[in-house]
């Protein structure tokens, strides 16, 4: 590869960062861009839904590459400048404000952007939760005490209800499934998370899809598809993520649930890497789409590694591994819950709130999925025990994205 | 040698330190990150940064040094 262009990471979060930091640990010596459309240098997302929001973090203590360590390691941040082409042939990609970045080698970091629902227009009180910014003009929301409503009850969705709870809001979680979390955990997990928020004071409504917002320039109020409404003054949408590939182009690169990569993250374009919530992992007639910390951070120790020619050949993790913080207490997983699938309580005490299960295809001896909540300690342990939790490869049953 | 120095007002016991180094960490009855030694061989330095690198709050700090050295520097 010459050293002529370098690597370019179109991209600002975490993948982007850790490709950045992985490729000079590498000995990689070229140049060495990063390009984002965010005007803050690379920070960690997973606090944006909980510790920013109360408060107790801010951006001087959530940040990965700040300008000072990216100027110590000769990595050029170009920040507040959004890409918005890719020319292949001509290995260069395109900004919105008329620039060209020419690069050697291209990795697409660009992550995702929040699900809008066009049945909440656009008024005001209604919050997507992505960026920094976007926490911080929610947290101010938040300290009027709004009654507010999530619409959508996965992990990122219960993290801010259970913030905004903690900050004294009266809040209402809409999940259009039969519980939350379900796709994700199953049924009866689903339905015990469930329990355990509304224990919190979140009132939770399941199984009925919101229909429409209401209110003259600001939401007064969220109405459901069975005619029932619920006032709020804040709306936050938690309804899952895309890949933030539109800047591509439909035609330059195979994209499935974003850019298609192989394990090393390598695209269908030779020099064209993809990791992160923008990329897909296709494998074994399987898709592993991106969406989680642990797994975006294993992704980018293998672009680095493929990119200065020594590609990991230890098999990837299956990514499915997350955490998600609510009312003080961690719940964890890892696997898959397909329906079906059998809860057996093995440690703790499902009354305290404390406590570890497994899931199992019924016929199977070794579980599918590990589960905890407010148990580190088992779930860490039980993990290590069940190997094949972490080594399987995942399918594309989460519903997540 | 190296040391491994974990911030336990950092830590909030997600364990991904654990699933990389079961031989090396552990949490303890607060579920809070322990290192099992806090001093290990040089032969560790690639499971140790790996450590580091998935630690989601950022609290295990490395330190290497000679063996028989006090301290050293910091490379994690």
């Amino acid at each position: 590869m010459t050293a002529r262009d370098g690597v370019l990471i179109v991209g600002g979060g975490l993948a982007a960062a850790r490709t950045a930091l992985a490729l000079r640990a590498l000995g990689h010596s070229g140049p060495l861009r990063l390009l984002s459309e965010e005007r803050d240098p690379p920070y960690d997302r997973p606090p944006l839904s909980k510790a920013v929001l109360l408060g107790t973090a801010g951006p001087d203590s959530i940040g990965l590459l700040s300008a000072a360590e990216a100027a110590e390691q000769g990595i050029e941040l170009l920040l507040g400048r959004p890409a918005a082409g890719l020319d292949i042939a001509a290995r260069r990609v395109a900004l919105a404000d008329g620039d060209t970045l020419r690069y050697d080698v291209l990795v697409i970091a660009t992550g995702a952007r929040p699900r809008r629902l066009a049945a909440l227009g656009d008024r005001a009180g209604v919050h997507h939760l992505r960026t920094l910014a976007d926490a911080q003009t929610l947290r101010a929301a938040l300290l009027e005490h709004p009654r507010v409503a999530v619409v959508g009850g996965g992990f990122i969705g219960l993290e801010v209800a259970a913030a905004a709870r903690t900050l004294r809001c009266a809040v209402t979680v809409l999940e259009a499934a039969a519980a939350p979390l379900a796709t994700v955990l199953g049924a009866e997990l689903g339905a015990l998370v469930c329990a355990w928020h509304e224990e919190h004071g979140v009132a939770v409504r399941c199984g009925v899809p919101v229909r429409a917002a209401r209110g003259n320039g600001r939401v007064e109020a969220v109405e459901l598809a069975d005619g029932s409404a619920v006032a709020a003054d804040v709306v936050i949408a938690g309804l899952g993520v895309e890949p933030a590939v539109g800047w591509i182009g439909p035609q330059a690169l195979e994209q499935h649930r974003g850019v298609v990569v192989d394990e090393h993250g390598r695209t269908s374009a030779t020099g064209i890497y993809a990791l992160g919530d923008a990329a897909c992992r296709h494998t074994g007639g399987r898709c592993v789409p991106g969406g989680h910390w642990t797994g975006t951070n294993e992704q980018a120790l293998r672009v680095a590694a493929a990119i200065v020619g020594r590609p990991d050949e230890r098999p990837p993790g299956d990514g499915s591994y997350f955490w998600s913080d609510q009312h003080d207490t961690r719940l964890q997983f890892a696997g898959q819950v397909p329906p079906g699938a059998r809860v057996t309580y093995e440690a703790g005490s499902v009354a305290d709130r404390a406590f570890l299960a497994t899931c199992r295809v019924p016929g199977d001896s070794a579980p599918c999925a590990v589960f905890a909540m407010g148990a580190p300690r088992a779930f860490v342990r039980r993990r290590l025990e069940v190997a094949a939790v972490t080594r399987a490869g995942a399918t594309a049953a989460t519903g997540s994205r | 040698m190296i040391e491994i120095r974990i911030d336990r007002t950092g830590c909030q016991g997600y364990g991904n330190c654990v699933l990389v180094a079961p031989e090396l960490f552990d949490l303890d009855a607060d579920g809070i990150a322990v290192a099992r030694l806090e001093r290990v061989g040089d032969e560790h330095l690639d499971a140790v940064r790996k450590a580091v690198y998935d630690c989601p709050t950022h609290s295990i700090a490395i330190g290497q040094s000679a063996p028989g050295e006090p301290g050293g520097s910091d490379v994690g």
